[in-house]
């Protein structure tokens, strides 16, 4: 700005453009105090030009054309900004001009992505491994399975392949976990009304937090209706409320909140990744210890845990950040140290329907009713939930016998014959629990089908070696649909499978898999053909056709994937029952395969038992 | 007689913190023999920043009493900020 080489209508002009530029400037002499200030550093500093004159702010001496620095203004707020500089004259004497830029939005945006980019990152990396291990565990899991079928009961090495096979158990938990996170873990989504959903949680809820920790629940009317898994949703509000507990050494108040909310242009962008809409709003509150921003950032992250050693797997907001990404929503945590913390959950509203009625209940079209005279005895000790499963049942046209504990329940068995199920609570008062009432209602009527319902104490049910035939698991906390898909797949399952004579062919180009896989089908009778990649299955198929009564396909193959093998194995034979085997990504084959009737996906790691279960479903296995 | 001051205004673990403490020990190794150095975080110390009117960070004062001078940025110009300063560095600097 050498003035001197000016006219004074120049310089009119470039007052103009200094005064309204809206990047600050300043003018420091040799010794960096400023000599002038333009309008727009009064936002930047905090004071008025006329005071910043004469400060002494300092030599703006750097490499390369601009550097960063922060700028403190009175109070203690910070910008961050970007400044230039030129070499100019000022009253006849050498000068700096700055111009300064408050680049605060830019930085926090490239934070997001930078965050948003390892988040990726781990993701991919932690989808990786969970696939390869889930591969590895089903080996593993299914050759133990298979080893300890043919101990003899009292064989000394019982005990220790009943210990590798829990521990493979644990191992596939985990990896299914990773999933979750990862975003890869099949979803079952559902219309749910968020709000039922919260309500049917209290009582696991309460029994979670335990009595120093109370629960307040503040929900929206007319909540609108959203499209997810609701078992994830359940977990995902656990997880929350279980850290909101944690947060809280001493006790104190867990609140959650529903409401609608539309989020438009201008959030979504300043959140990365969250498209414009409506939305639903879970919001899990605590007045504990809160995080510092540091923690925060980091929270989300699979392992990372603030909690003492074996309080947490550092996986609970995993689960949550993987599910509402992978549900189409996102989360938002906002926590002060000493204050608290919120968690948001935001989901996006179903789209086409209609806020779901609270009180006007209809009859559960989508979920398996129950055929003529079916009837089930239900045995739990709590009211609630006890109160819940007999009404959804009944809905179904079940009917129900119900019991609050085991030994009324045996009372009941022993005058009832008509009842074909048991579903019991695991936990139950006076002394017999739920595995203990199974297996003396078992000696009592040996057809009976026995349903155990349990939240945390899987251990308990499989630490004596695996599930007693005829056993099922329900996991709380379930929903209607869970409970109701479930008795009827129970009730549909017939003990004595008879085997069809022909073949079965199993695609898997790794050894190992398609040794477990064989072996698993041959001990159960089945007669088997086995292919290692695409062309080699091909041909089988041109060769067998007809011989062939189902065929089990890996979609990693080496030549070409297992999944375009199928529309290949339909031009030869279109009702072929196939079982696709994949460790991740379910939902793309899940949609790609809709309408094909005789296909079905297969969700490794996988037990014999699941394998001829889902081989059941397909009708190859009476 | 004390040897001069140079003291490092800056404010946490910003990047262009980092980097000026970074460039601040390679002057440390080039003139340490004749300054004596000191930090300042001005969130931990935000009374120091205000009383010497520290208006934006990383800032190098050079506390002389003669001629007290001041650097904003993250000071990685070296050779002009010492000549700045006017301290001869030592060999090394061409």
């Amino acid at each position: 700005m050498n003035s001197a080489h000016l006219s004074s209508g120049d310089q009119t002009e470039l007052r103009f453009l200094v005064d309204k530029n809206a990047d600050g400037i300043v003018v420091v002499d040799e010794f960096g105090t400023i000599l002038f200030a333009n309008p727009a550093t009064e936002a930047l500093f905090g004071r008025t030009p006329d005071s910043l004159v004469g400060s002494p702010v300092g030599v703006p001496l750097f490499t390369g054309e601009t550097t960063e620095i922060t700028i403190h203004k009175p109070g203690g707020d910070q910008i961050d900004a970007e400044i230039r500089v030129v070499e100019t004259k000022w009253g006849g004497k050498p000068a700096l001009l700055a111009s300064i830029r408050d680049i605060s939005v830019r930085k926090a945006l490239e934070e997001q992505r930078r965050h948003t980019n390892k988040m990726e990152a781990i993701g991919r990396l932690t989808a990786g491994i969970a696939h390869d291990f889930n591969n590895l565990l089903t080996v593993v899991l299914g050759n133990l399975e298979y080893a300890r079928r043919r101990m003899a009961e009292s064989s000394p090495l019982l005990k220790p392949l009943e210990n590798a096979a829990r521990g493979a158990r644990r191992a596939a938990t985990l990896t299914e976990r990773l999933l979750a996170f990862a975003r890869r873990k099949p979803l079952e989504p559902k219309l749910v009304d968020s709000n039922a959903l919260v309500l049917g949680m209290s009582e696991l809820l309460e029994r979670t937090l335990g009595e120093s920790t109370k629960i307040r629940t503040i929900l929206a009317e007319d909540l609108w209706t959203i499209e997810v898994d609701p078992t994830e949703l359940e977990t995902a509000i656990l997880n929350l409320a279980v850290n909101a507990r944690d947060a809280m050494p001493d006790g104190g108040e867990v609140v959650i909140e529903t409401s609608n909310i539309e989020l438009d242009e201008s959030y979504a962008s300043a959140e990365m990744e969250v498209t414009p809409g409506s939305y639903i709003q879970i919001a899990v509150t605590d007045n504990g210890t809160g995080m510092a921003p540091d923690v925060l950032r980091q929270v989300f992250e699979p392992f990372f845990t603030t909690k003492r050693d074996g309080n947490g797997t550092g996986l609970g907001l995993s689960q949550v950040y993987g599910f509402t990404k992978q549900s189409g929503g996102h989360v938002q945590l906002y926590s002060e140290p000493g204050h608290g913390t919120t968690a948001k959950i935001y989901l996006p509203k179903a789209r086409g329907s209609a806020p779901v009625q609270a009180n006007t209940k209809k009859p559960a079209e989508n979920f398996p009713a129950a055929r003529n005279g079916e009837t089930l005895l239900v045995v739990e000790d709590d009211q609630d939930v006890r109160n819940y499963a007999v009404s959804s049942l009944k809905e179904l046209g079940y009917t129900i016998y119900a019991a609050g504990d085991g030994f009324s329940a045996l009372e009941l068995l022993k005058q009832n014959p008509t009842i074909q199920l048991l579903l019991t609570d695991l936990g139950l008062p006076g002394g017999m629990d739920g595995k203990m009432l199974a297996s003396q209602a078992r000696q009592l009527r040996s057809d009976l089908k026995v349903l155990i319902m349990t939240a945390y104490a899987w251990n308990a049910l499989v630490q004596d070696g695996r599930l007693q035939a005829g056993v099922d698991l329900l996991t709380k906390p379930f929903s209607a649909s869970a409970l109701a898909c479930h008795v009827r797949e129970i009730l549909d399952r017939e003990q004595k499978s008879a085997l069809p004579a022909g073949k079965i062919l199993v695609v898997d180009d790794q050894p190992l898999l398609r040794t477990f896989v064989v072996d698993a089908l041959a001990s159960a009778g089945f007669q088997l053909e086995e292919a290692q990649n695409f062309n080699q299955a091909l041909a089988r198929v041109r060769m067998l056709s007809a011989e062939l009564t189902g065929a089990i396909i890996d979609i990693g193959l080496p030549d070409r994937r297992g999944d375009q093998l199928v529309p290949e194995i339909r031009k030869i034979r279109p009702d072929l029952p196939i079982l696709l085997a994949t460790g991740f990504g379910q939902d793309a084959f899940r949609s790609q395969f809709f309408s094909d009737q005789k296909l079905r996906i297969l969700e490794k790691p996988f037990s014999p038992e699941q394998l001829i279960d889902e081989l059941r479903k397909l009708g190859v296995v009476k | 007689m004390n040897a001069p001051l140079l003291r490092l205004y800056i404010a946490g673990k910003s990047l262009s913190s980092q980097r000026a403490e970074q460039n601040l020990d390679k002057i440390r190794s080039l003139v340490a023999a004749h300054f004596t150095f000191e930090i300042v975080d001005v969130l931990e110390r935000p009374e120091l920043a205000e009383k010497a009117g520290i208006l934006a960070t990383p800032t190098l004062a050079y506390e002389h009493t003669e001629r007290p001078r001041r650097i904003v940025g993250d000071i990685s110009d070296i050779k002009k900020i010492l000549e700045f300063l006017g301290i001869e560095g030592k060999e090394e600097m061409q």
